[in-house]
């Protein structure tokens, strides 16, 4: 399982960004499932702050611990995101933005083995969290109560 | 091949899916419970919600022990979730595909004559008996709720229980 070893040299970071508590509610929910995670930090929005502010958390902790950095964004073209998308043109490290932040996103993210890309385990916690998502009401239940069948066991 | 089984009262949720099944490749997942082989909402509730590239297997106990020799011959890495230790027991005693197998020890939730071990793990004496019995049987038992833990052994917690 992802132990990851900090030796002073950070691998990563995997950075969770929302408007009100979101990204908090986020990283608890992923501390309960898969326990502590040092890539991981948590920055958001109150009513009363700039959403400059997420920029200039980012942006810092960049500066201070350069490593190749995941964020995920509550919501496309919120204004949470319209500041962080910019970090996408660095040259000096890869910075990936992902919005539509959910859970299966992050714990796909945070639970596959850092030895496999960044890039690739982005793209994998895309599917993840689309994959995340699903619709059930008492037609559909009812069906599936209909159906069950247990194959080749 | 089977790979675990891990007791856990809660069966198939999130920790299960995010630690287990995703940390050791699982492809199919075999629970065996008396209880809830006979219940068909749970059946199709737990059907609804696992991954589509997962299979999910539900039998009562003497079903679960017959299938054990098919399930470990399946190219697919599988695990076994049982809700308590009784039914991990008999799994264990009842069939020689299991031996040396990882009992894993998540989740038990509180009762009257439970010792509290961890945030999710509460144990009765009978239930510390009865995973003895399975390490005398050969099983390796370990106990933690996710796999970023250190694994405890019966001896690790009999130290800090009473």
């Amino acid at each position: 399982m992802p132990k990851v070893e900090f030796g002073g040299d950070f691998i990563e970071h995997i950075i969770f960004t929302s408007h009100g508590s979101l990204a908090e509610g986020m990283l608890s929910a992923v501390k309960l499932i898969l326990g502590e995670d040092e890539r991981i930090r948590a920055y958001s929005l109150s009513v009363y702050e700039s959403p400059m502010i997420i920029a200039e958390k980012v942006g810092e902790l960049l500066a201070e611990k350069p490593a190749p950095t995941a964020i995920l964004c509550d919501i496309t073209s919120g204004s949470v995101h319209n500041n962080l998308i910019e970090f996408c043109s660095r040259t000096d490290m890869e910075v990936i933005v992902m919005t539509g932040m959910n859970l299966a996103m992050a714990i796909d993210l945070v639970s596959k083995p850092s030895s496999v890309p960044l890039r690739q385990r982005c793209e994998e916690a895309i599917q993840a969290a689309h994959e995340g998502i699903a619709f059930f009401d008492r037609d559909i239940v009812e069906k599936a109560l209909h159906n069950q069948c247990y194959d080749e066991l | 091949m089977i790979k675990l089984i891990r007791m856990d009262d809660r069966l198939l949720h999130g920790q299960v899916m995010a630690n287990w099944v995703n940390g050791l490749n699982i492809g199919g997942v075999l629970i065996v419970s008396d209880a809830v082989a006979k219940d068909d909402m749970r059946k199709m509730a737990l059907n609804l919600a696992k991954p589509s590239s997962m299979k999910l297997f539900i039998k009562n106990m003497a079903e679960g022990i017959a299938a054990l020799e098919k399930l470990n011959g399946f190219s697919y890495n599988s695990m076994i979730l049982t809700e308590n230790a009784k039914d991990t027991l008999a799994l264990v005693e009842g069939s020689p595909v299991l031996s040396g197998i990882t009992v894993n020890i998540g989740g038990q939730r509180p009762g009257e004559d439970r010792h509290r071990v961890s945030d999710t793990l509460c144990l009765s004496d009978e239930d510390i008996g009865m995973i003895r019995k399975m390490e005398d049987l050969g099983a390796k038992v370990e106990i933690r709720k996710l796999s970023s833990e250190r694994a405890k052994t019966l001896a690790d917690i009999m130290k800090d229980i009473k």
